[in-house]
């Protein structure tokens, strides 16, 4: 039987540090773990580069594990250069986690223990899903999400790429989050969210961004007003 | 210097409904970003002056109009920012743009409306004026004329600075106890700031900049509305940020930008990189929606990030509010009727000219 290949960790935070100290029960004392752990967060492609640039595809697989920094990606930067240097990424599972067979996870996943993936259920690539989390039946999370400690996620519920979901946060059946959100106040959550909306504690109400695809083709006019109208 | 305002300028609602009146209604206010009106049908709503009104788009041209139905009152667009027709969700009667009633569905079974009486339903439209990418409003019948309040080199700079803006905006309102005025005040206040922000905001900034003020002098007969907007820089540590290759920035680096804008809005920008309106919307005497709206500069290259930069940013800056937040409420909650005007030294000049234009806006009979 051949050897699986060890595993480069690189990053830093609350998933690096558990698949660090749990790696004896994630590999079942099969494979070889290295850590490349990162100071911060701030520009870790490039932190991390030449040591990538260094390590044998054949022989490695590699796990980018930061955190939900900067709406996941701090993470996408390293897991995005590995690749680009052709380096096998993986998914890991915690032994405890309980996987519907026939539920999908892409590459550079992290399934946390305890955590539920229901069937028909499918996770995007570079996604973290963390203890007790709870994914139902035909739910879909997109490519570079976190999923925190105890969340639920409901049947059917669509989430968009680069989103955060906090601990404890519900959201309830057949809702939608759309891309570039961050849910980060415990409770439940029955209607849809459109994309940029951000709900934390440090606000009183959501915060939304705003875009105009046109407007940077639409300069404003160089004269010192335009009046546009009058009654 | 004894302040010409006294305590009950503060917490009496007679006075501000007068504020509504006299000042709000009376003068030009900011009211969005044309940022987000480029494309056909995007709108902004806003209440100015106690009255509702929308802002939108009409095949390239911005015009601003009452945000009611001319049939039952109900809100035409509801959203801050949006895009969509202007049409009714009540009873589906659709607007033309000059606001007059464009279709009233089952208008022949159900209204009778003559054709004079549908001739007359009408939104009320409002007077607009565009500086660069920002958007003035005057709700007032006989608006007055833009550069009484704002000179022609303030602007100017508005234009320049407002051009460099992004089309992402992040955008939150922070209800916060406090009168309107006070938070404008304490934006022209530099002083307050290493004794309310000693880690967040003083240590970017260079001493010098907050630590003298010109002598004490007469002040000068009249100060004129015009002198109360103006633009000024200091300098700053701006951190270098990994994504600023890829935003055409204004002006010199290290550089804090502040646009006072009377009445009720401190625009800044740091590092004409990050820029930040902030307005102080009156909702009652001692009540005020902070009205925060953030954005970078142009990009020049896609920034894939963007959206986690303006949340990291906003977050930053309501940190700092949060600091003025806490001693604003604390001393809005202190202030009672008959208690002492403020005392104010020479550095606080800018106090004294706002509260005399303040005083003669009150007094103006229509």
């Amino acid at each position: 039987m051949t050897q699986p290949p060890d595993l480069v960790l690189i990053g830093c935070g609350i998933v690096f540090e558990t698949i660090a100290s749990t790696w004896p029960q994630l590999s079942q004392g099969e494979r070889k773990l290295q850590l490349i752990r990162l100071d911060s967060t701030d520009d870790a492609a490039n932190a991390v580069n030449e040591q990538l640039s260094l390590l044998n595809n054949t022989e490695i697989e590699i796990f980018a594990a930061i955190d939900q920094n900067a709406l996941n990606f701090a993470r996408l930067e390293i897991y995005g250069q590995a690749r680009l240097l052709g380096l096998k990424s993986t998914t890991l599972i915690h032994p405890s986690a309980i996987i519907a067979p026939d539920s999908r996870i892409g590459e550079n996943c992290w399934i946390g223990a305890g955590a539920i993936i229901a069937s028909g259920a499918s996770i995007g690539n570079n996604t973290l899903i963390n203890t007790g989390a709870r994914i139902d039946y035909g739910a879909q999370i997109a490519a570079n999400c976190w999923v925190g400690s105890g969340a639920s996620i409901g049947q059917y519920v669509k989430v968009g790429q680069h989103v955060v979901i906090g601990s404890d946060i519900n959201l309830g059946a057949n809702i939608t989050v759309g891309r570039h959100c961050s849910i980060d106040m415990p409770g439940a959550y029955l209607t849809s969210l459109a994309e940029g909306t951000f709900i934390d504690s440090l606000f009183p109400s959501a915060v939304h961004i705003y875009t105009s695809k046109s407007a940077n083709k639409t300069m404003p006019q160089t004269d010192i007003t335009a009046k546009e109208a009058s009654k | 210097m004894l302040s010409k305002l006294s305590q009950k300028h503060y917490i009496d609602p007679d006075i501000f409904a007068k504020e509504q009146k006299q000042i709000f209604s009376k003068l030009w206010i900011f009211a969005g970003l044309r940022t987000l009106l480029s494309e056909p049908d995007a709108f902004l709503t806003r209440t100015i002056g106690g009255i509702p009104i929308l802002i939108q788009n009409f095949a390239g041209e911005i015009k601003a109009f009452e945000n009611q139905c001319a049939h039952r009152q109900a809100p035409l667009q509801l959203e801050a920012y949006g895009q969509r027709k202007l049409a009714c969700r009540y009873h589906g009667w659709s607007y033309t743009d000059d606001g007059h009633v464009k279709s009233i569905p089952h208008q022949e079974a159900l209204y009778h409306f003559t054709a004079d009486e549908k001739e007359k339903l009408c939104l009320r439209q409002f007077a607009i004026e565009i500086i660069g990418n920002l958007i003035f409003i005057n709700i007032d019948a006989d608006p007055l004329p833009i550069e009484e309040q704002f000179t022609d080199e303030f602007r100017q700079q508005l234009t320049t600075i407002s051009g460099y803006f992004s089309s992402q905006v992040i955008h939150t309102s922070v209800p916060s106890q406090f009168n309107w005025k006070l938070n404008f005040e304490n934006v022209l206040d530099y002083n307050h700031i290493p004794f309310v922000h000693p880690q967040t905001f003083k240590p970017l900034i260079n001493k010098a900049a907050i630590s003298s003020a010109p002598a004490r002098k007469a002040l000068p007969e009249k100060t004129l509305l015009s002198s109360l907007s103006y633009a000024s820089t200091m300098e700053m540590q701006v951190k270098k940020w990994p994504w600023q290759a890829s935003v055409e920035g204004f002006g010199e680096p290290d550089t804090f930008h502040t646009h006072f804008i009377y009445p009720n809005v401190n625009f800044i920008s740091v590092g004409g990189l990050i820029f930040l309106i902030q307005q102080f919307d009156p909702i009652s005497a001692s009540l005020t929606d902070v009205r925060l709206s953030l954005m970078t500069a142009r990009e020049t290259n896609k920034i894939r990030a963007l959206s986690a930069i303006l949340w990291g940013y906003l977050k930053s800056e309501k940190r700092v509010l949060d600091e003025d937040r806490a001693l604003l409420e604390g001393l809005q909650s202190n202030l009672y009727d008959n208690g002492k005007p403020s005392y104010h030294g020479a550095y606080e000049v800018q106090l004294q000219n706002v509260a005399e234009v303040y005083l003669d806006l009150m007094e103006t009979q229509p």
